[in-house]
């Protein structure tokens, strides 16, 4: 029992569930308790002890299956012997080899008189040594896995034996006990069912071995992914590691804030607490001081190039809510659309998808970054004044289009802060159509951002308490 | 006091207290008694985690000691709190008495001998007000400590929660270390607004409780609302099945449909009509906009009624 929890374990961290050592412990300690009649209160047990977070629950149950599947060779007293009677036959044939002159392969009796537990042994550690579960993804070596593994136990030769050593006891006729037929019967059916085990064991491999490889790919370090380059399956994919940054970013800029909290003596709360007291005033009060938080309006280009990185902006200014006291959010391309409402109508991923896919425009390609900029000074100036952060998501781009200088100008002059941040790397800032050295005088910083670990230094550096 | 020592009597125990307990969940309580852990569940909200550990307190005959927990919970409020004011006029006391004691006494020395001798109580348990999570553990019999929407309270509160949850032990800096006289069973709900921290997951066995499935609910508003006609009770948790696989910002809880049930049976309806759907829909969604949505996609509902 414990090699197996121990191993389920260690399939369960290759896929990412965090399992320690303490919560091994318990499952074990629980398993103890129970008589586990039913394969379910085995498998509600395992998931009480070992997964804490709901969204392991899935990944769970197919570990689960795959682990502890019945086609595992403990499978193979499950042997559907009909009408026979197994405990008989086996004595039969236990008598029958021990008579005969034909030597059989100790594994072909393991399978004959019922020993199965040595028989899951010599086959889990012929695995081992072939390296099945090792094994990188390569779903047609299957068949060549299952052939080696036929060779190295010498089925065909194990069967050859035992109907050689079966027609002797028939030839000789020396009170063979039992019915031949019966007998014949049994060790075919028992032969079939090693087949089935052992294909279905290296078929159950390949599984694993698939789900290693699965994982490998969310593994790599997604803070250091250029976003550029990033399909829509593997955003998917990666929102829960997404997640968990931006709840680590939040978690770091709200203890800032929380140290920041306490504020000057306040003599008359001090008083009335301490009124009971009479005289002495053991209970100090002071005022919270609000912190102050940043308001933010950003404004991210949805266009092709740099619609991924607009996404993660967003994704991470709303995870952000408890920090930052107000998001206000536009869209632009060819024209500009506040979609702040989306994000009050919809789950966060699915606004930032719908914003990103460029909701509510009415020229949805040739970014102008100009034109844009002048709509925004035009109807959404009032939106921003001297708390606000105005965070500019954009390769500055402009298809050789007006820059509109003036319009960032009259913006920058309002804000509290401009904030440029452009996917590309500083080098290219210059070239082609980018009026990037235009803009970004008037700008409080800009910063270039092609990957997560750059976005949340960023947003770490301009949005944290009172910097 | 029961014992209870199989996931089948916790079921049966419960099911006596109208209260359906899945399998799994049997399980996981069963286990959290055997191996003295305590039960984070998660779920939606209107799920039952609340009761699940009131009515586990109720089959244990247990008292059940509940922390209701919000953001800015703090130690005072959910472990104990010295009582400034009982502790203040105690020293005054003392300052009369001490003065008594050594007015005989010429020597400074001797005078602190003698006060020294005398027990020291200003911090001691008489001036110590305790709060949920001590009394749980300080009381003579054993409780079941419910910590409610345990993700509302603060990072800072779950670090001493962790003490008390892996030791049975409370930490008073003034007294030493305090630790359980009985082993009160200690139940955590969250409704996952805030994941929380692997260290107090680790402590925990975890419970997941959803929405129960349509026969499931059935045999909850047998049980409940035992006046609710067979049929309508059918076509009623059609409809709130249907409901649940829509995108709705809250999808109907147990809760509401019992709610719903209640007034089913009050209006004496005998067939959910489309009419009837239309006037009570409100009890089960709401949110406006999920009412909007609801009515708009009212013939999948009445489809998933009719199977019924």
């Amino acid at each position: 029992m414990h090699a197996s929890l121990i191993g389920f374990a260690g399939h369960l961290r290759d896929n990412g569930i965090k399992v320690s050592q303490a919560e091994l412990t318990d499952a074990s300690r629980a398993l103890s308790r129970l008589s586990l009649e039913k394969r379910s209160i085995f498998k509600d047990t395992l998931r009480a002890t070992l997964i804490k977070r709901v969204r392991d629950i899935p990944l769970f149950d197919d570990l689960f299956a795959l682990h502890f599947s019945s086609g595992s060779v403990s499978g193979l007293a499950e042997t559907d012997h009909g009408q026979m009677n197994p405990e008989a036959l086996r004595s039969t044939i236990g008598e029958i080899l021990s008579r005969s002159d034909v030597t059989v392969s100790p594994v072909a009796e393991m399978l004959l008189t019922g020993r199965y537990g040595a028989l899951v042994r010599v086959v889990t550690d012929l695995i081992q040594t072939m390296g099945i579960d090792r094994m990188e993804t390569a779903p047609l070596r299957g068949r060549f896995f299952l052939n080696r593994m036929r060779r190295d136990l010498n089925m065909d030769g194990m069967r050859q034996e035992i109907g050689a050593a079966l027609a002797e006891a028939r030839g000789s006729g020396a009170g063979a006990p039992g019915e031949p037929a019966a007998v014949s019967e049994y060790v075919d059916r028992s032969f079939a069912r090693m087949e089935d085990v052992l294909s279905s064991l290296v078929q159950r491999e390949i599984d694993k071995s698939r789900y290693r490889a699965l994982r490998r790919i969310d593994d790599r370090d997604i803070t250091e992914r250029d976003l550029f380059q990033l399909t829509d399956s593997e955003i998917r994919a990666m929102r829960p590691a997404v997640d968990r940054l931006a709840r680590k970013l939040k978690d770091r800029l709200s203890v800032r804030l929380r140290h920041a909290d306490l504020g000057r003596f306040d003599l008359k709360t001090t008083f009335r607490k301490n009124i009971g007291y009479g005289g002495p005033l053991p209970e100090l009060r002071f005022r919270k001081k609000k912190p102050a938080r940043p308001q933010v309006v950003a404004l991210c280009d949805v266009s092709r190039s740099v619609r991924n990185f607009s996404r993660f902006m967003l994704l991470f200014l709303y995870t952000l809510k408890e920090v930052i006291s107000k998001v206000r959010s536009f869209i632009f391309v060819g024209d500009l659309s506040e979609v702040t409402s989306l994000f009050q109508q919809y789950d966060v991923h699915e606004a930032v998808s719908l914003a990103a896919a460029g909701c509510g425009l009415r020229y949805p390609v040739g970014t102008d970054y100009g034109a844009s900029l002048a709509q925004f000074a035009e109807e959404h100036l009032p939106a921003v004044n001297s708390k606000t952060t105005v965070i500019v998501l954009g390769d500055a781009r402009t298809n050789r289009l007006p820059p509109r200088i003036e319009a960032m100008e009259a913006i920058a002059e309002r804000a509290r802060k401009v904030i440029w941040l452009n996917p590309e790397s500083t080098a290219t800032w210059a070239l082609g159509d980018s009026v990037m050295h235009l803009y970004r005088p008037l700008c409080t910083d800009v910063a270039e951002c092609g990957n997560l670990a750059q976005l949340t230094r960023v947003i770490e550096d301009h949005l944290g308490g009172r910097a | 006091m029961f014992h209870l020592n199989k996931p089948d009597d916790l079921k049966k125990a419960f099911y006596a207290e109208k209260y359906l307990l899945a399998d799994n969940a049997a399980l996981v309580l069963f286990l959290a008694g055997e191996i003295n852990k305590p039960v984070l569940v998660e779920g939606p909200a209107g799920a039952g985690k609340t009761d699940l550990a009131r009515v586990l307190a109720r089959t244990l005959g247990r008292r059940l000691i509940r922390l209701q927990c919000y953001e800015g919970l703090d130690e005072g409020k959910a472990l104990y709190e010295w009582q400034y004011g009982k502790q203040l006029l105690y020293s005054q006391i003392l300052k009369d008495k001490i003065a008594a004691t050594i007015s005989d006494e010429s020597d400074l020395a001797e005078a602190m001998e003698r006060v020294f001798a005398f027990e020291d109580v200003f911090f001691s348990e008489r001036f110590l007000q305790p709060r949920p999570l001590l009394e749980a553990i300080t009381s003579t019999e054993p409780a079941v400590l419910l910590v409610d929407e345990v993700d509302k309270s603060d990072p800072e509160f779950e670090a001493f929660l962790l003490e008390v949850l892996s030791d049975f032990t409370v930490s008073i800096p003034e007294l030493g270390t305090v630790s359980a006289k009985t082993m009160p069973r200690v139940v955590l709900t969250s409704n996952s607004s805030r994941e929380m921290s692997d260290a107090l997951k680790r402590r925990c066995l975890h419970l997941y409780l959803d929405f129960p499935d349509r026969e499931t609910e059935m045999e909850i508003i047998r049980l409940k609302v035992p006046d609710l006609g067979e049929t309508v009770a059918h076509q009623a948790t059609a409809v709130v099945d249907a409901l649940r696989h829509m995108s709705l910002k809250k999808s109907p809880s147990i809760s509401e449909t019992l709610d719903w049930a209640a007034a089913l049976v009050s209006l004496c309806v005998e067939h959910l009509s489309d009419d009837v759907l239309d006037r009570t829909l409100s009890v089960l969604l709401k949110y406006e906009r999920d009412l909007a949505q609801a009515r708009e996609k009212r013939s999948e509902l009445t489809r998933a009624m009719g199977k019924a």
